[in-house]
Order: structure tokens, then sequence, then C-alpha cells
């Protein structure tokens, strides 16, 4: 193997990794580089009129509705962007793997009974649903990811049956029946082996639906409650003073913006490096 | 040695008139195989040879029939008395690309084998994967790599070592030489002729091409649209062949005289649609022999004479 496995030269997956690198660092170091405390309301953070600040020396990208350091917010708010999204989708990932490993393995009325509750999660609007479970479940972090998990699964589902419908037609699937191998051998050391590099592109190319469709849960209130720092919730906040002070909306949806970049670009760049058609030219 | 009886397969297909038809992959289909002998099996593409191979291992769940192994009724044995017989009867595929896991090592592949019938040991199994590489021609420096690094005629021996590995008594070859070049089609040939003689093997070989066949088997079985056709030694039914069919095959086998390739193709057109076969006798529509009682009514399968059998109304 060299020096740079050939995946890592792939631009797209550098830059996507390069970024998510940067904001996974920001997460585990945001409680010693937040200049300021994300919490507090500074008196100083407020003009005479009580109108947010725009950025100076003091609050480099300047302050919020209630006066506090809307860069320190933003750094904070990585965290919970990150885990929300992150958690989400592996939780997703769990779920809907089984469902379609079960669905397309054993085929039958088993594969139709899942498939149909599948579509029948699909069929829910997304926005409807998260509201109203929102509504019923006590608001924290927790409710988003599980609510979250709950609309991501289903194409996880979809995507590994259709995997492995196809690959466990394969002609070694057969041999390891006929030699006697157990389903979940079958199952687990041959058929995912070799589905998994295109589930792991979908689940990067979700994470990046999910950033984005966690920021508008917060915007629209049903997201983690505040005083969090939590990117979609500033816009949320910040939508009042979007003439006099625009400074609050447009920092936290360039990071909304960039992390999702980071995502697609690493979900994408792992298609292509991993395909061998590309690969080839 | 291994007895089927009426061997079906069928499989759902909607039909345009909504509703479902039915697709005979394989009619009632009986014969034997003694021990030690190779029965050939050879058909245009999509007449059944291949579920025939794989139904009668239950890799295809088949519709109805008997497969009489040891006593033991393979189609009605429940799934754990199964496994024990299933390592007597083993498959070598034909396509030697799907049929090698991509992501594991030859050495893995024979050494998982190996650990799943109880070799655990990593010296005993390390020294029993050399010794099945060797049996098909293959060296030991060979284990350490990917299917993708091998040629087809290689990774043809690897499927071939890999069924072994469980020391079969019966091997179902699934056209194990069509997807090969015919200088490499004579090595995987021998080697399996080599096998066979060596380690007391019965074959069931299934294939398109005549001339492996008449090499090869003992005994061959035409088969049409699911149903066979004919059956007998395999010398007389080339020398003499009875059913229309395996004329016409007989003679379009390309040969370097002079003759005119046309001539030689005397089955007309293409095989009938399975989902909706003729009545009577499926072969009818392309056979030259054809009379009225050949589109009313299904010939069965009949002692010519000796072992030699055939079904068609005219001969």
């Amino acid at each position: 193997m060299s020096a740079r496995h050939p995946v890592l030269r792939n631009i797209e997956v550098a830059v996507g990794g390069l970024i998510l690198l940067i904001l996974v660092l920001v997460t585990l170091l945001s409680p010693f580089i937040t200049p300021k405390d994300p919490m507090k309301a500074f008196s100083s953070g407020l003009t005479d009129e009580g109108m947010p600040i725009g950025p100076c020396k003091e609050f480099p990208l300047g302050t919020d509705t209630l006066g506090r350091d809307l860069l320190s917010r933003l750094l904070a708010g990585t965290r919970y962007t990150l885990l929300i999204s992150v958690s989400a989708n592996l939780l997703a990932l769990l779920i809907g793997g089984l469902v379609g490993l079960l669905a397309g393995f054993r085929k039958g009325w088993l594969d139709g009974v899942l498939m149909r509750l599948t579509d029948v999660m699909m069929a829910f609007p997304i926005l409807l649903l998260a509201m109203a479970l929102v509504a019923v479940l006590p608001p924290s972090a927790a409710t988003v990811i599980f609510v979250l998990s709950l609309v991501m699964w289903t194409g996880v589902a979809r995507l590994v049956r259709g995997l492995t419908l196809a690959e466990s037609e394969k002609d070694y699937v057969l041999a390891g029946r006929a030699l006697g191998f157990s389903d979940p051998r079958i199952l687990l050391r041959h058929i995912l082996p070799n589905i998994l590099s295109p589930v792991v592109i979908y689940v990067c190319l979700n994470v990046a639906m999910t950033v984005l469709l966690e920021a508008g849960m917060s915007y629209l209130g049903v997201g983690v409650p505040p005083p969090a720092p939590d990117w979609g919730r500033m816009i949320h906040e910040g939508k009042e003073y979007f003439r006099a002070a625009p400074w609050i909306v447009a920092f936290p949806g360039m990071a909304i913006f960039i992390t999702v970049l980071g995502f697609n670009l690493l979900g994408d760049g792992l298609r292509n490096a991993l395909d061998p058609h590309k690969r080839a030219q | 040695m291994i007895a089927v009886t009426d061997l079906s397969k069928h499989y759902a297909v909607p039909s345009r008139k909504g509703g479902r038809k039915h697709l005979r992959a394989l009619d009632r289909v009986s014969f034997e195989i003694r021990e030690r002998e190779i029965l050939g099996i050879v058909g245009e593409s999509g007449c059944g040879k291949s579920t025939l191979g794989k139904a009668m291992l239950r890799l295809v769940e088949p519709t109805s029939g008997h497969v009489v192994y040891q006593g033991k009724d393979l189609i009605k044995l429940p799934s754990g008395e199964l496994q024990a017989l299933r390592t007597d009867l083993q498959m070598v595929f034909q396509d030697p690309y799907s049929s090698l896991n991509p992501r594991m090592r030859v050495g893995e592949v024979l050494g998982e084998v190996l650990w799943v019938h109880g070799t655990r040991g990593k010296e005993e199994k390390d020294k029993r994967v050399s010794g099945l590489l060797d049996m098909v021609g293959l060296s030991q420096d060979h284990a350490r790599r990917f299917p993708h690094e091998f040629s087809g005629g290689q990774r043809q021996r690897i499927g071939i070592a890999r069924a072994l590995a469980v020391s079969p008594k019966f091997l179902v070859l699934d056209e194990p030489v069509s997807s090969l070049d015919v200088s490499i089609q004579a090595q995987i040939l021998s080697l399996l002729t080599d096998l066979k003689s060596r380690l007391s093997l019965t074959y069931l070989f299934i294939s398109h091409d005549l001339a492996v066949i008449s090499m090869l088997a003992d005994r061959v079985a035409v088969m049409y649209l699911g149903r066979f056709v004919e059956s007998g030694p395999v010398r007389e039914v080339f020398s003499s062949p009875l059913h229309p069919y395996t004329q016409a095959l007989i003679s379009a086998i390309p040969t370097l005289s002079d003759e005119p390739i046309a001539q030689k193709a005397k089955a007309l057109g293409e095989p009938a649609n399975p989902v909706d076969p003729p009545p009577g006798c499926p072969y009818h529509p392309r056979c030259p022999l054809a009379q009225g009682e050949c589109r009313i009514e299904v010939p069965e399968l009949r002692t010519h004479h000796e072992n030699h059998t055939v079904s068609c109304h005219r001969v």
C-alpha cells in the first residue's frame, strides 16, 4: 500500500474529510477555544437602544439579540449539529440495515411486511411527523435524534434490501449454502462486506440532509430546546432582526452550509473513488 | 447412487391478462446416477439444465419430486439433516467471477470451509489448504491472493478446490468450462477427469457443448423446455440419435468439412416460450416430422431399447 491510499487521493474526499476533521476538532475542543461563555448575555453586547452589535474587536462575529457572543455560540453549536446528525444516522443505519438485510435475505412474506412498513413510513411528511412527535415527547437532543432516525432509516432499509437481494443471487452465496454455511455466516461474512461501500456513501449523503433537517426543525421551534446554541435555533432567533442585524442569521447559515458541503463532498468523493469503473480511467 | 423422480420447478410469472402463469423450468424429470459415472446433460440455454442441478441440491427449492440419496429423500429432509448430507453433494458454478467472494483471499475462502466443518487448528488448516491448492494445480502462494488477481481458468480451479474441501462424493458441474478459452477448457476438463478417478467422484456434467459431453460423459440426457427428450449411453445417442431434436443438435455441430453451414442448422427457429409452451409435444413447432398427434398429446419418455429412452411419437 502506498503512503497515500487511492481513496484519499480523490480531491473531494480530501476536502470533505478536511472540513469534517476541523468540525470534529471544534466539537472536541469547544470548551477550550470558545473566546467567551456562549450562554452569557453581555451588557456590552447590546447597544444603548438594546440592539445587537455587529462584528467588532470584542465580538468578532457580532452578538445576538440577547447580547451573547455569536462566535462562541457558533463554535459551541458545532457539537449539537454534528452529534445529532451523526448519531441519528447511525441509529437509522442500524434499524434500516437490519430491516433491509432481513427483507432482502429472507424474501417472501417477511420482505412484503417490512417493505410495506417502510413505504408507510416514507409516506409521512417528514416535518409534520417531527412536529407531531416533538409535541408528545419531552423536548431534548435525544428526542431530536430519535425523530430524525425515524425519518432516515427507511431509505437505508430500501437500499440495503435491494443490494442484499442482488448479492444473494450470486453464485458464491449459493456455494456457501451448498457448503453448509449458516444463514448468519452468509449474511454477515459474505453479503454484508460486499454491499457496505454503497451504504456508507448513502449514509454520508444522508447526514448532510439531516443537518439541514435538524436546522429546519430548530428553526420551526421543534428542535433542541433553548438556550442551547443550536445553529437552526440561532437563525430562528435572529430572523426578526434580519434587516438590522443580518450577521445573526448569516453566520449560522454559513456554518450549516459548510457542514453540509463537507458531508456531500465526502459522500460524492467516496462514490467516485470506490466506483471501479471510474477508478479505471 | 442418486435417484431423481419427477423433479419439477415451476416459477409463477404474472401474465399479461392479469393472474399468474407457470414457467415450467423443470417438468417431471426422472433419472438415476450410478456410482462413479458421468451423466451429461445437454440442451440449449434456458432449457432448465442449470435449474436441474440446483434443484437436486436444493439450492433452488423444487416445486415437487424426490431426490433419493443414501435412502433419504433430500427434498423432504429437514434442514438440519440436509446440512449433514450436503457435504457429499457439491457444485461447481459456471461463472468463475460471481462464484467467488471478491473480498476474500483464496486461502480464506478454503479455510472458511474447513473451519465450518471442524478443522480449527491454524497449522492443520494451512496444510489442508495447500493440499487442496495442489490438488487443483495451483501453488501455495496463490492462497494469499484475491480472486480478481486470477484468470478465469484459475478461478475455476479455486471453485473446484472449494467444492473438494468438504470431500464430496458427487459434483454438479454447471457448465464449468463454458466461459473459458478453448485451450483452458481442455486443461480444466483433464483436471476434472483426473480428480474423478483419483477421488472416485460421480459427476452430473451440465453443458451446451456436445463435443465436451461426448468426450467426458458415460451417459447423456438431452433436455428441451424443462423435460428430458432422450437419454442413453453417450456413444449410442451420438452415433444413432433417435429424437429429431437430438439429431438437429448433433448435425448443428460446426465441423471443418465443406458442407455449407446453412444445411446443418436444421433446427428451425427459436425454442418455444416456456411460459406458454405449445400444446402436445413441446418440440413440434420446430420438428420436421411433426404430425397430428404431436400437436395434441405430450409424448412420454419411454424405453426404446435397453438403456436408450426417448420421448417422441414418431420414433
